[in-house]
């Protein structure tokens, strides 16, 4: 134990918290900051004040936003990560369960039925587009292409619609290219 | 909200001026309050409602430096902190403030 505390306070340790404290403030404080989530407003914060600060009082103030950094900055960090995690599993079980229910998937899938829905003839002129499909069906048209890319997250963190390859019908409201319009 | 030394000074400092804005470090020089302590403090004070938060316009910044995070006092805070400071006044806990609150 005592050789780590000497280590700790030797010469060269000493320098280089001088030497980072002391002329590289600012640079120190930016690593201090890496602990808070992303766009936690304390970043910010905490990184605007610096210039509040004197210049003889800054080492000393940075040094104290250890304390600040640990004490708050932690907790947040782990609630973040744990969050994201979170998210990126039902991304995954999302995705999951889309891939389980491509109509072509089984023969014996609930959705075999929408597969004969997307394989069979346009409807007649004269009727509206969405006459073949039964009442309350348009709404799947989106499971029906494997070609559909991975849902899309909004800037609010809700999933969105997939978006789908040329020729393959796009998710509601888009209707059916071979419209008879 | 838990009344502790720390949160009488600052709800003193915060007092002293209840319509002006308020930024973190002025605060703990004022307040003697450790950054430590005081920053997650005004976390908590934002998230009960008694302080606003907002952001320093930066077209009035004179000097080159980022926009400050402000504080500002709701209403509901300058009633709660000032019914917790005239609570804190008649407990002997609180006797090394009275110099303050004079």
């Amino acid at each position: 134990m005592g050789e780590v505390i000497t280590a700790f306070t030797s010469w060269p340790s000493l320098l280089l918290v001088i030497f980072i404290f002391g002329f590289a403030p600012g640079f120190a404080l930016r690593l201090l900051l890496k602990i808070y989530p992303l766009d936690d407003p304390r970043r910010r914060e905490l990184l605007s004040e610096l210039y509040a600060v004197p210049r003889l009082e800054r080492p000393f103030w940075v040094a104290e936003q250890l304390e600040t950094a640990l004490l708050e900055g932690i907790p947040l960090r782990a609630r973040y990560v744990k969050h994201k995690r979170g998210q990126q599993q039902i991304e995954r079980a999302i995705e999951i369960l889309r891939r389980q229910m491509t109509p072509w998937s089984s023969p014996s899938s609930p959705f075999s039925s929408m597969h004969a829905l997307r394989t069979q003839s346009p409807p007649s002129p004269g009727l509206p587009s969405s006459a073949h499909l039964p009442p309350g069906k348009q709404r799947w048209q989106g499971y029906w292409s494997a070609k559909c890319s991975l849902p899309q997250r909004g800037s609010n963190g809700f999933l969105y619609g997939w978006t789908c390859g040329a020729g393959i019908p796009a998710p509601l409201p888009v209707e059916p290219s071979w419209s008879t319009n | 909200m838990r009344k502790t030394h720390a949160l009488m000074q600052v709800a003193t400092e915060l007092l002293a001026e209840p319509g002006g804005k308020h930024y973190g470090y002025d605060l703990a020089k004022r307040s003697g309050v450790r950054s430590g302590v005081l920053y997650p403090m005004l976390t908590r004070l934002v998230d009960a409602g008694w302080l606003n938060d907002g952001w320093e316009d930066p077209t009035t910044i004179e000097q080159r430096r980022p926009p400050r995070r402000y504080y500002e006092l709701t209403e509901d805070g300058t009633l709660q902190l000032g019914g917790l400071i005239a609570e804190a006044r008649s407990d002997a806990r609180f006797a090394s403030l009275k110099e303050r609150w004079t």
